[in-house]
């Protein structure tokens, strides 16, 4: 189990002449739990800390607040003897994967290094554990071993990057958008392909995305938290979140989602002020969707409201919400 | 197949360009033959026996047209023959290059590798402080370092080590005392010479390298790979290895053209220490109107560069797999 208690993530953004120097909050206050063999999706536009929250996960960012406990240890990441047995713990499947082997080296030493540096296998049997990692993600192995990453098709080369994550046996996987760079049609093979491989080893999956649908789709029995300028705003059963979405800005966002085949029906529709993603700086003290929300009154300016739970219209208790006015919306049939 | 027609497009080339050199050279003013008869009339001698001693001396067909004299040098050429120098009549012109290519050869060897070296070293390093003072004090001490020209260097180093504090001879490969062989104060001596013409080729090199470098190492840093490797917990060796050979790719190219131009030497530094290499041979040449020299010491460097090109293009499809020949 892997714990997040009040992480938060701060750079500073140099100033120029009369401009003061200003902190700028990536990841502010996350709370998380994530257990084995859990599975949850983070959504939220571009620039909403989520990448940055998984790399504090994958530990290649150190949090500038917060502790990172695994199984209910502080875990601290500074030498490299941390980072080493970290990767067994957590790997990340990245964005694009052309970008993450190094494209001087062939898929054997891409695959190999990890494993001979991790002790994970013998100089004499590497090829052989190899192969075995690429025939479980359906790659032809003896062809592939000795083929550089531009030889290799952009499918190919998304379960390569699987096999490698995979390789380490970790408990946890992050996968940070990594269908977005995918054709539509290539998509739904490989989430099925993360959520089959996640249940039969028991990992814990961590989706990250900018798109509902896709969320809905790999964490349809997990979880779902939607961040908005570094905070989770919601946080709940992926169900519950999107059946009765509470904080205004998830529900502008589920209402964004067009409606092909008319007989879902959709909450009614709840638009921002503004389209413009905000910036919230370490000085405000105001909660961070204020600026855009229809709904804002004065003391959302004047005071930053918590995650808590929320217990109106008896949902299930572990639906989580930052807003001083959460509500359901009304549901409205689409005809 | 294909290497081969590039093999035949480089040696067409490098025949085109000497052609245009033959031109151009008796294009500049200034005759070695007008020179030589003008003098021999001043001494008093008939027009007509001054014309004919000068074609002795100097061997040349009197008012032969440009035309006739190009087809001249092209059967020439051909049999591998370059000519005979004007000045020292009668030697010819490949074994005064060949005298003069291994001091140049081996003092711009030395000076590119080391240069190259440090280069690479202060740009990786100023790639990993890339947001400190520091990286732009190397950027700065390497575009300034790169900005004074040679001639202003080599008479600053001359000036400092070998006027002020008599650290370093002001001229010449070797001392009087050794006999050129293969033998240690020979060997010392050429070292002690080639010290200050050695610095100078650093101190002018290396920072071209570095501000490549870190241009190229900052951007692999930033590669998705480089963060995919820590994420897999390898060691510090391992990354470092991942970053070294991408980051030094775009480089090659560069160090086999400098390689290159090496046969050429360079004028200034070779002429500020009176060192005996192919720069200095190209300078003489050049102020005497010595046209069979200067013809010589331009095919050697075309040649050379042109070359050059073609094993680094040669040798970077085997050092970047993505690149197929």
């Amino acid at each position: 189990m892997i714990e997040l208690k009040n992480i938060s993530k701060q750079f500073d953004i140099k100033g120029k002449g009369h401009k003061k120097k200003r902190t700028f909050v990536a990841v502010n206050q996350v709370n998380l739990t994530w257990k084995r063999g859990e599975f949850i999706s983070i959504v939220g536009e571009s620039g909403c800390g989520k990448s940055t929250l998984a790399k504090i996960i994958a530990g290649l960012i150190s949090p500038s607040e917060g502790s990172l406990l695994l199984d209910e240890v502080e875990n601290k990441i500074n030498t490299q003897a941390q980072r080493a047995r970290w990767a067994k713990v957590v790997q990340v499947v990245p964005q694009d994967p052309y970008a993450s082997l190094n494209p001087v080296r062939k898929i054997r030493s891409s695959m190999g290094d990890a494993l001979l540096y991790h002790k994970m296998a013998k100089r004499n049997e590497l090829d052989h554990k190899i192969e075995e990692m690429l025939d479980l993600v359906g790659l032809n192995s003896k062809e592939t071993l000795n083929k550089y990453p531009h030889q290799l098709s952009g499918g190919q080369r998304q379960r390569l990057v699987i096999a490698r994550a995979l390789s380490l046996d970790p408990d946890f996987l992050i996968a940070d958008e990594s269908v977005s760079m995918m054709d539509v049609s290539l998509r739904v093979g490989v989430l099925d392909y993360f959520k089959k491989i996640a249940s039969e080893r028991e990992l814990g999956l961590l989706f990250i995305t900018h798109d509902f649908r896709i969320a809905r789709y790999i964490s349809f029995d997990g979880k779902i938290a939607v961040m908005y300028l570094g905070n989770i705003v919601e946080f709940g059963d992926t169900q519950e979140v999107l059946s009765h979405p509470l904080h205004p800005y998830t529900q502008s966002l589920i209402s964004a989602v067009p409606l092909i085949a008319g007989k879902e029906r959709r909450i009614e529709e709840v638009i921002p002020k503004s389209f413009e993603v905000g910036k919230v700086y370490a000085d405000r003290q105001q909660c961070p969707f204020a600026d855009r929300c229809p709904f804002a009154r004065t003391d959302c300016y004047e005071q930053k409201p918590l995650l808590k739970t929320y217990n109106g219209n008896g949902s299930s208790s572990t639906h989580q919400v930052a807003c001083h006015y959460a509500e359901a919306r009304e549901l409205i049939e689409n005809v | 197949m294909k290497w081969i027609n590039r093999i035949i497009m480089a040696i067409l080339t490098v025949f085109v360009v000497a052609s245009l050199t033959f031109f151009l050279v008796r294009l500049m003013p200034g005759s070695p033959v007008q020179v030589m008869y003008l003098e021999l009339i001043q001494k008093g001698i008939p027009a007509n026996q001054a014309m004919n001693q000068v074609n002795i001396i100097l061997n040349v067909i009197p008012n032969e047209p440009l035309f006739q004299q190009y087809i001249h040098w092209l059967g020439q050429i051909i049999h591998g023959d370059m000519g005979q120098s004007i000045q020292q009549t009668g030697v010819p012109v490949i074994r005064l290059i060949f005298n003069a290519l291994p001091w140049t050869l081996i003092t711009v060897a030395i000076g590119l590798l080391i240069s190259f070296f440090i280069g690479v070293l202060l740009g990786v390093l100023s790639a990993f402080v890339r947001e400190r003072w520091t990286s732009s004090l190397i950027d700065n001490i390497g575009s300034v370092a790169h900005a004074i020209p040679q001639f202003v260097t080599a008479v600053a180093l001359l000036y400092i080590f070998s006027v002020l504090v008599h650290w370093f001879p002001s001229s010449g490969a070797y001392s009087i005392e050794v006999f050129p062989g293969f033998n240690g104060p020979f060997i010392m001596s050429f070292l002690y010479h080639m010290a200050l013409p050695v610095f100078t080729y650093v101190l002018t090199g290396f920072g071209a390298w570095t501000l490549q470098m870190k241009a190229s190492t900052v951007s692999v840093l930033k590669e998705d790979f480089m963060m995919a490797a820590r994420l897999r917990g390898l060691k510090q060796n391992t990354i470092m290895g991942y970053l070294g050979s991408n980051s030094i790719l775009p480089l090659f190219t560069g160090l086999m053209l400098s390689l290159g131009a090496m046969f050429g030497g360079s004028v200034f530094i070779e002429g500020t220490y009176a060192f005996p290499g192919i720069g200095n041979l190209l300078a003489t040449a050049i102020n005497t109107r010595d046209y069979p020299v200067m013809q010589g010491c331009f095919i050697l460097t075309t040649a050379t560069i042109i070359f050059a090109n073609l094993i680094a293009d040669f040798a970077y499809t085997k050092l970047d797999p993505r690149i197929t020949d």
